[in-house]
Order: C-alpha cells, then structure tokens, then sequence
C-alpha cells in the first residue's frame, strides 16, 4: 500500500507538472480519500481504494500544450494497453490510470480520442454532474481538483442503480453513503439538496429512491 | 457477498491479466542475454541462453550499431518486465492467501 501511495504521488507531481492537473478532475475510489482535509473536523475514513486512478476530462478539453501520457508516466514504469474499441489505460504494477469523459448523445462504444494528450479516453455516461461544483485541494504537494462530495456520493447513488453485478453496486452505496454521512456530520447536508436539484428528472427520481434505499433521506 | 470480497475478486482478475501481458512481452523479445564480440573492426552479436544445464549461444552475425542498439533495448525492456513480473506475482500471492479458496 506504501508503494501505491508512493506512486500515486509521483503520478500527481508528473501529470501537475505537465500541466494535465489543471485540467481534469481526479474521481474513482481514490477521490474518496483526498476528501479528508475536507472533512478535517469530523471521523471520515475511507478503507477501500482499487489500483485503477481515475481522470475526468472536460467535455472539450482545451490543453496549453500537448502533452504525450505515455511518454511523460514511462519513466515510472507505465505502460499502454488497449481495451474493448480501442481506448487506453495506462498500467503499472501497482496502479493503472483511467481517461474518462462525459458521453453525451446517442450511446457509443467508439472512445473519444484527446489528440492533446495523445490519449483515447472512454465515455461514460452520468458523469457530467461530477463538474457542477469542484473542490480544490492538495495531495502530494500539488493542486488537484476534485468533485464537490456531495456531487461524487449522488453520482454514485444513481450508477449504483445500472450496475448489473450487485457487490458492485453494493459498493458505490456504501461509498456514497459514508460520503454523505461525513456531509451531514460536517453539517453541509444543503449541499447535497444543490447537488440533487442540478440532477435531470430521471436521475434526480433514481437517486432519491437510492437515499431512501439506504435510510438516508435526512441528508435531503 | 462482501464488498472486501468483490474487491479482492476483482484485483485478482487484474493481477491475473497482468500476469499474462508480462509473460507474453517476455516472450516477444529476444530469449537469453545479449553478448556483444569485437574481432577486428566488427561487432558480431550472440545470445547466451541455458538449455538442459548446458550453456548455448546463438550467433546472430555481424550487427550495425542499429541493430545493437536494438538489442540492448529489448534486453532492458526484458530485466524492466521480469522485475514488474516478480511484483505482480509476490501480489498475487498475498491475494490468493487473502481470497483461500474464494479466488475463482
């Protein structure tokens, strides 16, 4: 776990340095845990974290410079690998780095292609609320950007509902609700109402009935 | 199921997966280590390898300073994979013990 977190820094420093920090927000099982500076004041632990390391890229990412992923992470032992129609992940032993962008429209299984970073991100829907309202914090020594909790928790209430495997889904619940816990400890519970108003009709129903799945309908 | 064990599950499959990309790109690059010989003015090229206990070398011929350069390459992308290979396997088996029998 040393060695992970060690990398993890290394990632940050190098992708910050690149100039790809200022641009994509961190999200994943990871983001849950750079949300303890935000919960200072309270007991908000996070256990689980997976070897993948998710970005989240801007529907249309405007890069300074260009930058090539593959190039920049080599040096600390990452490699390409193509998945399914052809996007990437960059792996390592120890952690594997994930491009993800917002699908919008009719749904694809074509990735969509970041000539500025040299990458081929994989769409995914529902992950447009993720850039309501940012939070910036630090890790490693570096700025980096990460959904608002309330946003990250409420995300992950409504891909709960699609998930087909049940541990799965069992999982971002129980994500979400020691998020949303933590929210309502912290007493910024109105946060979450902001985060459900922004919410389509069919997402904003879906995530309601997920609160009162769990027993956590007082955080609304 | 528990969420740990799901998780577990999970890290197995990739754990597994990168098993198998690491041996597969071992075994694209060139077998055994490379052994550079001058005589005279030329650079002739051998791969040293074991086979059944005894030691053979595979001679290569007379190499350009591309070719050698290539050759050098693959053989620090080999010790860079054997040594990602000798990671990932000391993970997979602390995950087998952590999983003992819930593994598949």
């Amino acid at each position: 776990m040393g060695m992970q977190r060690n990398l993890v820094a290394k990632l940050l420093k190098a992708l910050s340095r690149a100039g790809v920090l200022d641009q994509v927000l961190l999200i994943g099982s990871w983001c849950a845990s750079f949300y303890k500076p935000y919960f200072k004041n309270i007991d908000y632990s996070p256990r689980l974290m997976t070897r993948a390391i998710d970005f989240l890229l801007p529907r249309h990412p405007r890069f300074q410079q260009s930058v090539d992923l593959e190039l920049l992470l080599r040096p600390l032992g990452f490699e390409i690998e193509f998945y399914g129609s052809g996007y990437m992940k960059l792996e390592n032993p120890e952690l594997i780095v994930e491009f993800l962008i917002s699908e919008v429209g009719r749904p694809t299984d074509k990735p969509k292609a970041v000539p500025a970073l040299h990458f081929n991100a994989q769409p995914l829907r529902h992950l447009h609320m993720l850039w309501r309202d940012p939070i910036r914090t630090m890790a490693a020594g570096v700025e980096i950007a990460l959904p608002h909790p309330a946003d990250y928790a409420i995300q992950k209430l409504i891909i709960s509902s699609l998930r087909s495997k049940k541990d799965k889904a069992q999982k971002d619940r129980e994500v979400a609700a020691e998020v949303l816990r933590a929210l309502h400890l912290a007493g910024k519970s109105e946060s979450v109402q902001h985060a459900l108003r922004a919410l389509s009709v069919r997402e904003h129903k879906s995530a309601l009935q997920e609160l009162e799945r769990l027993d956590l309908h007082f955080v609304t | 199921m528990s969420v740990l064990l799901s998780t577990l599950k999970d890290e197995f499959k990739t754990v597994q997966r990168l098993e198998r990309r690491y041996v597969r790109s071992i075994k694209a690059l060139p077998f055994g280590s490379f052994v550079l010989r001058k005589r005279r003015c030329k650079s002739y090229g051998y791969l040293t390898y074991r086979q059944n206990g005894q030691v053979k070398q595979k001679y290569l011929g007379s190499l350009s300073g591309q070719s050698i350069e290539r050759y050098r390459t693959a053989m620090q992308d080999k010790r860079a994979y054997k040594e990602k290979l000798k990671n990932i396997r000391a993970q997979l088996k602390i995950l087998q013990r952590a999983l003992r029998g819930h593994a598949t």
